[in-house]
């Protein structure tokens, strides 16, 4: 029975391990591998260009070049087989090297017989096909997430015109016609009224929440002592109502988009505030450096959070008290999460019910923009 | 003509019906005493501008002193308006104040660099578009001096 063979090329400069590895081959019984041979670098990249082989196995020395060269050029370029390298006997460090650079196995010269040549070159093209399933069920993932967020975004935008309409004609009717349709017909508008407006600013939430993932403004260099003190000045009447002291220590200047730091700062700060227990709110910003990333903390003498709400508290118009007592959407700390997220540090709380919080988060010293895939389906750019 | 001129007026260009209404309503409970003259889209407030179709009858007498812009309109839309009466010698004093839902930077920016004269975002909530038209009919139409080219002669006949 004929079936498909598996072109193989060999790259290597030497005649005598060309006849060595296709003498290899041709003692696996039923072989199924066909081997091309190319002797140097630069006619080996041409081949490798055309895409014709599965499996590719190349010598550490070639010539001026090396083995590695060649693997990191072809991978550069997109090659998408497994590439097997052949070393020389106590080449640990370039079998070890090979692999970090993406090398499917490296085999040493001499050491291997037929039976191990084919078992690397399964393995290898085994080990890639996964690999690439892998890599495109992810892409799959993120661009199916980056729908979502564009469907979030573009209903709520869509939403928002209409809603305008209904909150602002229920108030022309409530003022022209208050007074005149009986006490019970003033009610039921009030309600009306202001469930509408509930429903603006859940919708405006969802905008804004849904515009973070959005965001593809380059980093900068940010003061985060000058970001918190626009947070306050932006808090300055519910901290002056509230009489709360806001204190910080010296605050590092980090890599990331520097609204959504002030949004950050805003949203505890706020929080803070909201949250507070009888007497003087004290809310204290402070900062440690840990090698690699800097964590932030804010910590508040306010009425805890219990340990059983850890995982709600930071999900999307999740509130953990009904709207009488603290009003608000319940989006404050999902904003949070995403921003932190989008800075590639993560967000946390440690908490004392009745004695305050502290919530914690951090941002690597080297941060850059968490990259989005991109969508298919909807632009932004067509709305306004 | 009587000494006070002729009455002053303001080309609102709004192609929802929902919206046009509510626009009276507010202007109407604003105080604010002018003419508030409709077009439904791009086309037509150029029309009107340009003294163009159904509105040449009107003369090169009583331009208006306001233009309320809505963007996203049918035929042609509030960008091509504002370019092309930006771009026009004696249209181009008519202060123009674009009134959108649009929030988006890339739009507030755009009709900036094409000298508009403010940038409003639609508010979801009568009274503050009462306060809006108000504010808008106290400054434009009471508080700024417009050239003799729009408003005709100021000290009358």
């Amino acid at each position: 029975m004929e079936s498909e063979r598996i072109p193989l090329l060999l790259v290597d400069d030497d005649e005598d391990d060309h006849i060595i590895v296709r003498d290899l081959l041709n003692e696996i019984p039923n072989n199924k591998f066909a081997l091309d041979w190319s002797s140097n670098y630069g006619e080996a990249l041409e081949v490798i260009r055309s895409g014709k082989h599965l499996v590719y196995l190349l010598d550490y020395r070639l010539g001026e070049h090396t083995g590695l060269d060649l693997l990191n050029e072809a991978l550069s370029q997109g090659c998408q087989a497994p590439m097997i390298l052949l070393t020389g006997r106590g080449d640990n460090e370039v079998d070890a090297e090979a692999l970090r650079m993406g090398a499917a196995d490296y085999l040493i010269k001499g050491q291997f017989d037929a039976s191990l040549l084919e078992r690397s070159i399964r393995y290898a093209m085994k080990h890639k096909s996964v690999e690439n399933e892998l890599r495109k069920v992810v892409a799959e993932l993120k661009r199916s997430n980056r729908d979502l967020e564009q469907f979030a975004y573009v209903a709520s935008h869509d939403m928002k015109e209409p809603l305008n309409m209904v909150v602002s004609y229920l108030q022309l009717l409530e003022k022209r016609y208050h007074g005149t349709l009986g006490q019970e017909a003033d009610e039921f508008i009030e309600y009306a009224v202001q469930n509408a407006m509930r429903m603006q600013n859940l919708v405006s939430d969802l905008l804004r929440y849904s515009r973070l993932g959005a965001g593809d403004k380059p980093f900068e260099s940010v003061d985060c002592g000058e970001a918190l003190k626009l947070a306050i000045q932006n808090l300055r009447l519910p901290i002056t109502e509230s009489g709360a002291e806001v204190t910080s220590d010296n605050l590092p200047t980090v890599q990331g988009e520097k609204g959504q730091i002030v949004q950050l700062f805003q949203n505890l700060l706020s929080n803070a505030i909201k949250f507070r227990c009888e007497g003087t709110p004290r809310v204290h910003v402070g900062a440690r450096n840990k090698d690699d990333h800097w964590l932030f903390y804010c910590t508040d003498n306010g009425i805890g959070i219990k340990p059983e709400y850890a995982d709600r508290l930071f999900i999307i118009f999740q509130r953990l008290h009904n709207r009488a007592e603290y009003p608000g959407t319940g989006i404050g700390l999902a904003i949070c999460k995403r921003i932190v997220e989008r800075h590639g540090g993560r967000i946390w709380f440690e908490s004392q019910p009745g004695k305050g919080t502290t919530f914690y988060f951090t941002i690597p010293t080297q941060a850059e923009p968490v990259k989005k895939a991109k969508s298919s389906a909807m632009s932004r750019a067509d709305l306004s | 003509m009587n000494r006070q001129g002729p009455e002053k007026r303001i080309l609102c260009a709004e192609d929802d019906p929902d919206d046009r209404l509510l626009l009276t309503e507010a202007f109407n409970e604003s105080g604010c005493v002018a003419a508030l003259d409709f077009v439904s889209d791009g086309e037509e407030a150029l029309d009107y501008l340009f003294r163009r179709g159904k509105y040449a009858k009107f003369g090169q007498a009583s331009l208006p002193r306001l233009i309320l812009l809505d963007l996203n309109m049918p035929r042609k839309n509030g960008f091509e308006v504002l370019r092309e009466v930006k771009s026009n010698r004696r249209l181009r004093s008519i202060p123009v104040v674009v009134l959108s839902t649009s929030t988006a930077e890339a739009d507030i920016q755009s009709v900036y660099d094409m000298w508009v004269n403010s940038f409003i975002i639609k508010p979801g909530r009568f009274d503050s578009l009462v306060n809006i038209m108000h504010l808008l009919g106290k400054y434009w139409l009471e508080v700024v001096e417009l050239p003799d080219s729009i408003v005709g002669d100021k000290n009358g006949e």
